[in-house]
């Protein structure tokens, strides 16, 4: 017997329900066609934009000093003008352009940007931008504004690199770097210590263009305050790694006080990476003996790096460690000591009286042959 | 905008995993060479191939046989040599017996990685040109990061020229069609959203960066699992969880990888099966984590979702099915409660599929035309209409061979290949001399470590 479902509240409710749906899908195709079609006809505009605005920018390079700009479409245009030539719209687009620029080119040619920006009275629009919503335009702002080193920004700029946000803090810190200088060093070298989201590489980027005289002093004194502070390990360990975009002439004393006192594996790594001088061997050499074999490979590789003949039997011992690549290193720093022939590495090879010394002595001098010995990495993720 | 390096980039060993994949190795490799990233090494595992695969690396990349001294950390079947290409100092390839899984290839290429981060990946897989790069942030963001997932999406259809993708096509294929949807709302929906409450249940094995020691901990790619890839991250899940120690694995969309999927019924099917198969291998090896008070989101959450929603669904599915149909012709649903139920089914599959489009649309706009758009919006319809049915029976099937513990292998996945702009030419070339390495893998075997 069927059931009469014309006045099934369930039948109702399954067909409301699969209107619903269909509705729900039918606006979502539409919404997806509508966003294509205007997405597309953005992109074709800002295609265009790009052509038209690389003219300006690459003639602006080219005709710095004059007031007047060619367009490939052969009208000039002042340089004051232009502010009222870009919609808002586009603004976004043409920054794009002019910061890949920056990026990519040295010297004079980034002041003549600069200027273009100056002489076409961005400035305030750019500003402007930085409270934008949109991501892609607020990190163009702060790019923008670090390049033309604009001063007015600052405070705009020092709240958005206290955000938790890595990715704008660090171009908002980069960008107060590229301003002033000597305010950037208070107010963000010290938030180097704390910001453990901060990626080391884009920290790494931000002071090698502060440049390496520009933040010695500085840069020394906060990894001082900071291991006396007792920093966590994995932190302390970034910050003596960023030691190395500075002369070791500032850094030795310090690093050599941090490694004879440290603990934490990191720090004794980072610090053995940067000892390059042999007032710190004697400490190195007790490190071999160190339980974790990260800090143990470390060893041999510096060893390997500015050793003496004496240190041989070191590497020698090394061979044995349990660790694979404590024994890959060793045989590595083994192999490339300037006493260290051919022969006498053939000797070791057949007088080591353990296989497993053997074996690694032979697979390091058939990379060396075959020209693909490992280079050691400066990030503490590698081996 | 142009990436300077600044030498704080991790370096990232890519292990390959191939077995009989001379088609498109070489081509695969060489795209590998021109990714966008400072330091990485190239480690291609050659699982035992029956046709010419490592003749074809050797002509192509002038490998050399070398005495390599690494350490069995995972067990694997014996490898029979070690080659160093002449021409590039970052690449390798470990020649092994075959371990009859994508599992034991993988755990001899993570044994051989030099770095602490590894990529394993699969021979016909394309990667973008800036992936690692993307990759690598939520490392360098987050230093207890372990893993990290990518998305992959579909490659049959698209111009590849020089092992990088020049055009982005639809497949003709309907099979790859409905299969392009399916990725889309495991990749948009499923793998985002389980990231973000830091439940991520799976890392896909065509795509993901590992934490080498992190991977070593929990005994590396299981052989016992046809769903090794769940398996691996739930094992890890496991171990860091339940001994309290702070991790995170972590879910970046932007990363993408392109990939072959199977076009023919039979091996479309045997995939599902497997997949299926592989869930409940996951569940059961890993049931310690299941509603455990320490599991967090992953016990309490993506483990049963995956168990329930996407285990047992076809049971309920296949059923419901079934059940609906009997209804009909016994006379017990009307023609008007039928059409009801038929349209209710139809129409939220179609704003399930059409949501992860909408998703996709905002976000990637991978499909540039907007004949594509239209195509997809029309793929997700039609999928419901038969291939979602027949891959709940499939799944089925799974389900049943797993509960009676039917003999299942990883199948021949045909490579079609034909994406592959300029096709390797397989010659006939002299076999490699075959040391036995029998003496010398006991000398790596972790029994000969400890002294």
């Amino acid at each position: 017997m069927a059931l009469d479902t014309n006045s099934d509240q369930f039948m109702y409710l399954s067909a409301l329900t699969a209107i619903a749906f269909a509705v729900l899908s039918v606006l979502c195709i539409a919404i997806m066609v509508l966003g294509r079609f205007f997405s597309n006809l953005s992109a074709k505009r800002r295609q265009k934009l790009n052509e038209y605005w690389m003219d300006f920018l690459f003639e602006s390079i080219t005709r710095e000093d004059s007031d007047k700009l060619l367009a490939s479409d052969g009208f000039a245009f002042e340089k004051r003008e232009i502010n009222k030539l870009i919609r808002k719209n586009d603004l976004a687009g043409i920054l794009h352009s002019w910061n890949y620029l920056q990026e990519s080119t040295k010297g004079k040619t980034k002041d003549s940007l600069n200027f273009f920006v100056e002489d076409s009275d961005l400035e305030k629009r750019i500003i402007n931008m930085l409270g934008s919503r949109d991501l892609e335009k607020k990190l163009l702002a702060i790019s923008t504004l670090g390049h033309i080193k604009e001063g007015t920004a600052w405070p705009d700029l020092k709240h958005i690199a206290a955000s938790p946000d890595p990715v704008l803090s660090t171009s908002a810190a980069t960008a107060m770097f590229r301003i002033n200088l000597d305010e950037a060093k208070k107010e963000i070298l010290p938030m180097l210590t704390k910001r453990r989201d901060w990626s080391p590489v884009l920290v790494a980027k931000m002071l090698e263009e502060a440049g390496y005289d520009n933040i010695s002093e500085e840069l020394v004194a906060l990894v001082r305050s900071s291991f006396e502070a007792g920093t966590e390990d994995r932190q302390m360990g970034r910050l003596i790694s960023y030691l190395r975009l500075v002369r070791a002439v500032d850094y030795k004393n310090l690093v050599n006080h941090i490694l004879s006192a440290a603990t934490g594996r990191e720090t004794l790594i980072s610090c053995l990476r940067l000892a390059n001088w042999p007032e710190a061997l004697p400490r190195i050499r007790e490190l071999a003996k160190d339980e974790r074999w990260q800090v143990r490979m470390q060893v041999v590789l510096t060893i390997g790096r500015f050793g003496y003949a004496e240190d041989e039997p070191l590497l020698i011992e090394a061979l044995n460690d349990l660790e694979w690549w404590v024994r890959y290193r060793a045989a590595f720093a083994l192999v490339s000591m300037p006493e260290m022939t051919d022969e006498k590495i053939q000797n070791l090879i057949a007088t080591l009286p353990n296989q497993f010394t053997r074996d690694i002595l032979k697979h390091v001098t058939a990379e060396i042959n075959l020209k693909c010995l490992l280079k050691p990495s400066s990030f503490n993720l590698s081996r | 905008m142009p990436a300077p390096q600044t030498g704080f980039e991790p370096p990232i060993s890519l292990v390959v995993t191939a077995f009989n994949e001379a088609a498109v190795i070489v081509p695969s490799v060489r795209a590998l060479f021109q990714l966008e990233y400072p330091e990485f090494e190239i480690i291609i595992v050659n699982d035992g191939s029956t046709d010419n695969s490592l003749e074809v690396l050797n002509e192509e990349f002038e490998l050399e046989r070398f005495d390599a001294a690494f350490r069995d950390r995972i067990k694997h079947k014996p490898v029979r040599g070690v080659y160093q290409s002449k021409k590039y100092p970052n690449l390798r390839v470990i020649d092994k017996e075959n371990g009859g899984c994508k599992a034991d290839a993988a755990n001899a290429g993570v044994n051989a990685a030099r770095y602490g981060l590894f990529m394993p990946l699969d021979a016909d897989t394309i990667l973008e040109r800036g992936c690692l790069r993307i990759m690598v942030q939520p490392f360098l963001l987050n230093p207890e990061t372990i893993a990290v997932g990518g998305s992959v999406k579909i490659l049959n259809g698209c111009s590849v020229e020089g092992g990088f993708i020049t055009k982005i096509n639809l497949s003709k294929n309907w099979l790859a069609r409905f299969q392009i949807l399916e990725y889309m709302r495991a990749f948009m929906s499923g793998r985002v959203g389980w990231s973000a409450l830091d439940s991520l249940p799976l890392i896909s094995g065509a795509f993901g960066l590992f934490n080498k020691e992190a991977v070593i901990s929990v005994g590396g790619y299981s052989h016992k699992s046809l769903g090794e890839d769940m398996d691996l991250v739930l094992r890890l899940h496991r171990h860091y969880r339940l001994n309290k120690r702070p991790y995170r694995i972590d879910y970046t969309p932007d990363a993408a990888c392109w990939t072959e999927v199977p076009e023919s019924f039979n091996v479309l099917k045997r995939q599902r099966v497997r997949w299926q198969r592989g869930l409940f291998d996951c569940m059961w090896e890993n049931r310690k984590l299941l509603f455990h008070p320490r599991s967090g989101g992953v016990g309490w959450g993506s483990m049963p979702f995956s168990l329930f929603l996407e285990g047992l669904s076809p049971i309920i599915e296949v059923g419901g099915q079934i059940f609906f149909i009997l209804c009909f012709f016994f006379g017990v649903l009307n023609y008007e409660g039928a059409l009801v139920m038929l349209a209710l089914s139809l129409c939220t599959g179609f704003l399930i599929s059409i949501t992860a489009l909408v998703l996709e649309e905002i976000v990637f706009k991978t499909y540039p035309r907007t004949s594509q758009l239209w195509m997809l919006c029309l793929i997700s319809f039609v999928e419901n209409l038969g291939y979602h049915q027949l891959m709940s029976i499939w799944r089925l099937e799974g389900t049943i061979k797993w509960i009676f513990r039917t003999k299942t292998s990883w199948g021949t996945m045909t490579r079609v290949a034909t994406w592959n702009a300029a096709p390797t030419e397989t010659k006939k070339l002299p076999p490699l001399p075959v040391k036995d390495m029998t003496e010398a893998s006991k000398i790596n075997s972790p029994e000969r470590q400890t002294t």
